[in-house]
């Protein structure tokens, strides 16, 4: 699979991904655009967890968590697991700092599968 | 009896997984991993997944339910099918991403069959959710087998009691043949009968199928007859002393045969039908015949066995007499000149006369045809 290997770099659990798909590779590079398409339609910026809507930030946290966790993105799943527990747990400012740490993570993972992409 | 096979895979069982969850990509992973074996549908939420399950009922071999979704969420989806009783036919799978304990005891008891957890492990979802369809078509097919079974075992106690039932008017009308008669006579006996207790006093504290079968026994009042010699039985005039107390003995006599059917006396006529043979000659006065009862000492089948006999003697020709009116059958019987009846019994004959008249002439009718 194309940039199999920088992704696994990035902590990307690659073969656990495809494992969940029956090793169909198509299907998981397609799944890893919707992905991408996910984030721009769910963009959570931490100005957010300052507002009014912190239901609403939930339920985007939420999914993403789901989208990442099933194409084994580890990091990015694992800091929205930390993200979406502080919040329910009524911790907003602990969950705006951990999200600062996870949008760069996010944007190199972004980029690399943006560049893997034909 | 067919053999059933019970590892036969029922080719017929449904195929067809049914996702919902509003997640699209966890709808294209949990369809991959059963699409080389079933066919799967995809619905974005309750409602919709509701509204394809009422659609399809039936259709679906398993049911994989997201927790968390928009409009319906996957507990309300099973309160649905819990109030629907649909939990029996088609098993549930929550895919839930939170192991949230009050969620998850709430989805057990409200009947889901298994919580699997997200994201998924293909290899564990497949096993788990195949053993279990599996599990559900083997106990439908199982189900469906003793259901079969269960039809073909009453079909086949159907065939005994019919196959009883005409070999019991076979054996009565074949002694009316003896006596040159056309086996209308038990027919009618039956149906007189049966009318009477339905309709009169004389059936009080009998239920639907006493009644049935005092009237079935009836038409072996006269079996006796089988032992009566020709001369006698078919002799065109008046018997002898001598002949007629050889007639009589086919009360007796009929008891006799039927207690040497052994099959009969585990069936639910032979009492009646022993009573009926024995008695339908005695007499409210105790001039009747062979042990001379009198009055209650009768049972009421047979004093209304005996009536009907007489009705019908009179009413249809016989070998010894022609056939006379209505109005001189009427007559004869309330003077007691074929025996004296309880008068309870003539009233109650009396009231239905007129009902029994129309179907001696639809009878009449028929056997005409």
């Amino acid at each position: 699979m194309k940039g199999k290997e920088e992704l696994e770099k990035l902590g990307v659990d690659v073969d656990e991904g495809l494992d969940r798909v029956m090793g169909d590779e198509s299907l998981y590079e397609m799944m890893l655009g919707m992905f991408l398409e996910a984030v721009e339609e769910s963009s959570i910026e931490p100005g957010e967890f300052d507002g009014a809507d912190l239901d609403g930030l939930i339920r985007k946290v939420h999914a993403l968590k789901g989208t990442t966790g099933n194409l084994s993105l580890t990091p990015l799943f694992e800091g929205y697991v930390e993200v979406l527990g502080l919040l329910r747990g009524g911790q907003p400012k602990e969950a705006k700092a951990a999200m600062e740490k996870l949008i760069p993570v996010q944007k190199e993972i972004v980029e690399c599968i943006k560049q893997n992409q034909g | 009896m067919k053999h059933y096979n019970i590892n036969h895979r029922d080719e017929t069982a449904s195929k067809t997984i049914l996702i919902i969850d509003d997640d699209q990509i966890n709808r294209k992973i949990l369809g991959k991993i059963f699409s080389d074996t079933y066919e799967i549908r995809e619905a974005e939420n309750g409602n919709v997944g509701m509204a394809q399950i009422l659609s399809n009922r039936g259709r679906f071999c398993a049911i994989l339910l997201d927790v968390i979704m928009p409009e319906m969420d996957g507990i309300e989806v099973l309160r649905h099918l819990k109030s629907m009783k649909m939990l029996d036919e088609t098993p549930v799978f929550l895919i839930t991403a939170e192991q949230q304990v009050d969620v998850v005891r709430e989805a057990y008891e409200l009947g889901v069959m298994d919580v699997l957890t997200k994201p998924v492990t293909s290899y564990v979802v497949r096993r788990r959710v195949e053993s279990v369809i599996e599990l559900y078509t083997t106990r439908k097919y199982l189900h469906n087998v003793v259901e079969s079974q269960q039809a073909e075992l009453l079909m086949q106690a159907e065939k005994i009691i019919q196959l009883n039932q005409g070999m019991i008017e076979a054996l009565a009308t074949a002694i009316e043949f003896r006596n040159e008669e056309s086996g209308g006579h038990v027919n009618r006996i039956f149906t007189i009968t049966k009318y009477m207790l339905e309709n009169t006093e004389f059936g009080d504290g009998l239920n639907e199928d006493q009644i049935h079968n005092i009237a079935l026994a009836s038409i072996m009042h006269d079996v006796g007859k089988i032992t009566i010699p020709d001369a006698i039985l078919s002799k065109p005039g008046k018997l002898t002393a001598e002949e007629y107390e050889i007639m009589k003995t086919h009360t007796t006599q009929g008891v006799a045969l039927l207690e040497s059917i052994s099959q009969l006396k585990d069936s639910d006529i032979y009492e009646y039908a022993c009573d009926i043979a024995r008695h339908h000659h005695e007499r409210w006065n105790g001039k009747g015949y062979p042990d001379h009862l009198r009055g209650d000492e009768i049972t009421p089948w047979s004093q209304v066995v005996s009536l009907a006999d007489v009705y019908d003697a009179l009413s249809c020709k016989r070998v010894y007499k022609a056939a006379f009116s209505r109005h001189k059958v009427l007559e004869m019987i309330w003077a007691g000149q074929c025996g004296v009846f309880n008068p309870r019994l003539l009233d109650s004959f009396f009231s239905v006369e007129e009902h029994l008249n129309e179907m001696y002439r639809h009878l009449a009718e028929a056997e005409g045809a």
